[in-house]
């Protein structure tokens, strides 16, 4: 895998998110996280009740294709 | 992850005004108040073109900037959605959104506006998902159904898309290509510019 | 008739000819509508852009404009200049004030009150004057409150009862709008006249109105330059500031859209520049100065303040009742 690259460049970057999100899973996949969701809080503000979100269900796929001909 | 968006087929809308119907029944929209419109350009005249327009749920929103009680908040999806409870009627983000989207229940004086309404993008509102609460403010949440927007799920000649961002553009891409001409979409570049 | 006949069908053909070559596919294809010219060219595109409006059926005629930009310019300018400028110029007026405060400190009665008072302003005037500063310091709160609210206060207070303070604001402000005109209409009747310019007001420039130096007292009659200064702005400022904001309570009524985000900002750009105008009126009628508070709330002043701030006033008072300074 890429992590061990990853590692030795960016030794204490990988430590505050380490220390920040908790998650000792590999360094791109806490950065990704941690990057994710400090850009939503920027920009939703304080409240921002997500709810289920969208999803691309059988639903949605056939409404896709309904569309393009 | 996914960026909903609208997009309306000036060459395909024919003014049925089905869209408009059929989020005015879905949401049991309040009277006097359309969340969706359908518009005529050039009526009558060579180069006539109709064209559905609601909230295009904005990158940068202006709405969301200037509402004096920030009630505003965007999903993860990019849907821009407000909280009625903190609204306080000032009419603000009408004065700012560009497609004309946000409505109000009664057009009185003193700014005894009313809460406002606009399009949810069929994602309800900060209540509970499917609650009742949601329901009677908002309408009805078919994001969380895993469903796309009412209207143009609905809209007989497909000319209005909605859905993830990069699913819509390919949809509207090939057939830009298959028609050999064309490559405007109203408020497209307006609303979602270059700040993705 | 057979030269004619010939003539025409020539002309016919050589017309069809001439139309566009576009249009005559010679392949068979079923012409799309790009050939029959149905394409939606960058103009149509660009009408839209710069708020072209058309065909809404079932709906008002005014959402018939699909896209309107100047609500950009408005957000730009609201959030924007206004936002900053107004907010330092207000910053910078306080500060201004304290340091005035530091330097000068609170202009005192030289010598002491007299212990004799004098009627300066009669109930009516009072009245007039708490009209309009009433219902002008809640206008102002929730007035600024409306701009600057969301940055400064809602972050403390939190968004459920901020909501609930502005709601409230809201009416209370499209209220007391009214009250306000009411006062400005009875302050110019009562006060317009005494207010005009008159000789002794180039003195009192040319002494900085005595505010710089200690013991500089140049005669005025019942208001000084400053004081006419201020009362003409709250009249000229006070009206259009009222006008403007009659116009956004009832929305789109006098005026359309662009009209609405004019008039939003003039009403706010100017009742900042009041309020920092305001803010000096009520340092000087306050803290600012010993004995001059009392004029507009029991109406009376202390004789010897009267004839230091306004000597013509109080011998043209006195030459009319001598009995008034007893
Ligand atoms: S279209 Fe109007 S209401 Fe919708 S997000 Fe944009 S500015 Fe807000
Ligand atoms: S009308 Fe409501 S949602 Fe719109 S800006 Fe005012 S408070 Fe915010």
């Amino acid at each position: 895998m890429t992590e061990r690259p990853e590692k030795s460049k960016s030794v204490l970057d990988r430590r505050a998110f380490l220390r920040g999100v908790g998650l000792s899973a590999g360094a791109a996949g806490a950065a990704a996280m941690a990057v994710g969701s400090s850009n939503a809080d920027a920009k939703a503000g304080t409240e921002s009740r997500q709810g289920a979100g969208y999803r691309e269900t059988e639903h949605v796929r056939r409404a896709y294709e309904a569309a393009g001909f | 992850m996914a960026r909903m968006k609208f997009l309306c087929d000036a060459e395909r809308c024919i003014h049925c005004s089905g869209c408009v119907t059929a989020c005015k029944n879905e949401h049991e929209v309040p009277w006097g108040i359309n969340r969706r419109r359908v518009v005529t350009i050039n009526d009558g005249k060579p180069g006539q073109r109709s064209l559905s327009v609601a909230c295009m749920h904005c990158s940068d929103a202006p709405c969301m900037a200037v509402c004096p009680v920030d009630c505003f908040y965007q999903t993860n999806d990019g849907i821009v959605l407000h909280n009625k409870d903190l609204c306080i009627g000032c009419g603000y983000c009408f004065y700012a959104c560009p497609f004309g989207a946000p409505q109000y229940p009664s057009t009185g004086n003193f700014g005894g506006r009313g809460k406002m309404d606009k399009c949810t993008f069929c994602a309800g509102g900060p209540e509970e998902d499917h609650s009742k609460a949601e329901l009677e403010k908002y309408g009805r949440n078919r994001i969380a159904e895993g469903k796309l927007p009412l209207c143009a799920e609905m809209c007989a000649t497909k000319a209005l898309l909605a859905g993830d961002g990069d699913m819509v553009s390919t949809i509207y891409r090939e057939r830009v290509m298959a028609r050999g001409f064309g490559s405007g979409a109203a408020g497209w570049g307006h609303a979602y510019g270059k700040k993705g | 008739m057979r030269w004619t006949t010939l003539l025409a069908v020539l002309m016919i053909a050589l017309g069809c000819w001439s139309l566009p070559a576009t249009a005559a596919s010679s392949d068979g294809d079923v012409p799309t509508s790009a050939q029959s010219g149905r394409i939606t060219d960058t103009d149509t595109w660009r009408a839209i852009r710069q708020g072209e409006a058309g065909f809404i059926s079932g709906q008002p005629e005014q959402r018939g404009q699909l896209i309107q930009s100047e609500g950009e310019a408005w957000r730009a300018a609201r959030n924007g200049k206004l936002a900053w400028y107004g907010g330092l110029a207000l910053v910078g007026v306080v500060l201004a004030i304290g340091a005035f405060y530091l330097i000068r400190g609170k202009i005192m009665i030289e010598g002491g009150p007299s212990g004799r008072q004098i009627l300066r302003f009669n109930k009516m005037e009072r009245i007039g004057h708490w009209l309009t500063a009433g219902s002008f310091l809640v206008l102002a709160v929730t007035g600024l409150n409306l701009m600057f609210g969301r940055w400064l206060l809602e972050p403390i207070i939190g968004k459920t009862l901020f909501s609930w303070l502005a709601w409230a604001g809201k009416w209370l402000h499209n209220l007391s709008g009214f009250v306000f005109i009411a006062g400005l209409v009875v302050i110019f009747v009562l006060w317009a006249k005494d207010n005009l310019w008159d000789r002794y007001d180039l003195g009192w420039i040319l002494h900085g109105g005595g505010l710089l130096k200690k013991g500089d007292h140049p005669p005025a009659a019942k208001f000084n330059f400053g004081q006419k200064t201020q009362f003409w702005m709250v009249i000229v400022i006070g009206t259009l500031v009222s006008s403007t904001g009659v116009s956004l309570l009832f929305p789109f009524t006098f005026a359309d859209m662009a009209g609405m985000q004019v008039m939003h900002l003039i009403h706010a750009a100017l009742a900042v520049l009041m309020v920092m105008a305001i803010l000096g009126h009520i340092y000087i009628g306050t803290i600012g100065m010993e004995g001059a508070s009392t004029a507009v709330t029991t109406g009376y002043v202390d004789r010897k303040w009267a004839s230091l701030h306004h000597s013509v006033w109080v011998e043209e008072t006195e030459a009319k009742e001598p009995k008034a300074a007893e």
